[in-house]
């Protein structure tokens, strides 16, 4: 059997272990992504509604944050969580939940930056359109979620896009333990390593094909999105 | 002592950081009257309308509003007064859509909504344009439709920004007809406009802002 013949094997034959590596990695990244909502999507807002001074402080700084390296995070996680850190009682060092802390302080700039540049395109005529309307504090923060739902949610899918893909975190974190933390790109460094290309190659094409399918979601929310910024 | 005096402008200055955008030595409006506001580019007639409407906060003294500082009126602003954009919003949904959610936002209940809404899209003969999405209607029926989903909320005191800006003249007559009848019913209309034809036409006075 030739490389490829291999590789589609190893993909359409739903291999155990590729699909056991998969499943972990989305797992992992989800769960990621939705502790990172809970803060980025607020803290998107808190930078949003600061006066002009301190926002243009906050964005600097937290586009400043998008570039951080994974290693490094991973390394402020680990010194955190080792034996000997702080939180080292808590046995969370090359476990699955190490891996999402990780990837939640991965994602947090990323998503509230998105959002942040999505709202500084939205016509400030929202907020003042809801307020002359009557609207509370609250019906105003739930009328601009509703309102700019299409790009918090494109915000969301591009973390996850990110997200899926680094390799610092998961490997320094979690430790690439066989069916535990293993995911995609850390068993397609391993396996790489190891000279197994067919295994790396059919995760590698995996991974693509989830990117690429982020990515064309994306794409499809925000064509949807220029039909409502010509209101 | 009940006063028909709704705002009273004396001595106020208003900058955005160092420019200063308005200086009004003394401008009087009184309920239930049409007001023009005429000024050219740049002379703060927006700024002004989003002053009084209590869309624009303003640290500095010199407004009042039915006889209060306008700085401790913002809530009282925001359920008395409505003003509508030069170039309008409308949120995602159909026009129908949009005529409900001011509605809904005030927890105006009890109340026939399809009716309401029916009778309100009649008076600027935009009926037909009811199920409509927003994204399909052009500059001047969104206008027309950001005009009656103002008009919907019954506010003593509306704000005009330009609002002929993109309207052709069947419906320039049909929105000053609305207009005169809304006056009739206890409104008081603050009106920008560089159509000054149509300011003079109908307004009880016409307040001129200098270009600073």
């Amino acid at each position: 059997m030739d490389l490829l013949q291999k590789i589609f094997y190893l993909i359409f034959s739903f291999d155990r272990d590729i699909y056991q590596i998969v499943l972990t990695s989305l797992g992992l990244t989800f769960f990621s992504i939705s502790f990172a909502t809970v803060i980025a999507v607020p803290l998107a807002f808190i930078i949003d509604f600061s006066n002009y001074k301190i926002k243009k402080f906050l964005i600097a700084f937290i586009n400043s944050l998008t570039s951080l390296p994974t290693v490094v995070i991973g390394l402020i996680v680990y010194s955190f969580i080792s034996r000997k850190g702080i939180l080292g009682f808590t046995g969370l060092l090359f476990t699955p939940g190490a891996i999402v802390i990780g990837q939640t302080i991965l994602a947090i700039p990323i998503i509230t930056s998105t959002i942040v540049a999505g709202f500084s395109k939205i016509d400030s005529k929202l907020y003042e359109t809801l307020k002359t309307l009557g609207a509370d504090k609250r019906q105003i923060f739930l009328g601009i979620i509703s309102e700019t739902k299409i790009l918090i949610v494109a915000a969301l899918l591009f973390g996850f896009g990110r997200i899926i893909g680094e390799v610092g975190v998961s490997m320094m974190l979690g430790g690439n333990i066989k069916r535990y933390t293993r995911t995609m790109t850390t068993a397609i460094a391993l396996e790489t390593s190891k000279g197994e290309f067919e295994f790396a190659l059919a995760l590698g094409i995996i991974l693509l094909l989830i990117a690429l399918s982020i990515n064309f979601i994306i794409h499809l929310f925000l064509k949807r999105e220029d039909k409502w910024k010509r209101i | 002592m009940e006063t028909d005096i709704v705002y009273q402008i004396n001595d106020f200055k208003f900058f955005f950081g160092k420019i200063q955008i308005l200086d009004i030595k003394n401008i009087t409006i009184k309920k239930n009257k049409i007001y023009g506001l005429v000024g050219a580019n740049g002379s703060g007639k927006t700024t002004l309308m989003k002053i009084l409407s209590g869309l624009l906060k303003t640290n500095k003294g010199g407004i009042y509003f039915k006889g209060l500082d306008i700085k401790k009126c913002n809530n009282i602003l925001n359920k008395q007064t409505v003003y509508i954009h030069q170039s309008p919003y409308l949120f995602s949904g159909t026009v129908y859509d949009n005529m409900k959610y001011p509605l809904y936002l005030n927890k105006i209940t009890n109340t026939d909504y399809d009716k309401i809404i029916e009778n309100t899209l009649r008076q600027l003969e935009i009926q037909n344009l009811k199920n409509k999405n927003s994204y399909e209607l052009s500059s001047g029926e969104i206008q027309k439709v950001a005009i009656a989903r103002a008009l919907i909320l019954n506010r003593e005191i509306i704000f005009l920004d330009e609002p002929t800006s993109n309207l052709d003249n069947k419906s320039i007559d049909v929105l000053k007809k609305t207009l005169i009848e809304k006056s009739r019913k206890n409104v008081t209309l603050i009106i920008s406009s560089h159509n000054s034809l149509f300011l003079k036409d109908f307004c009880d006075e016409i307040i001129y802002l200098d270009n600073l």
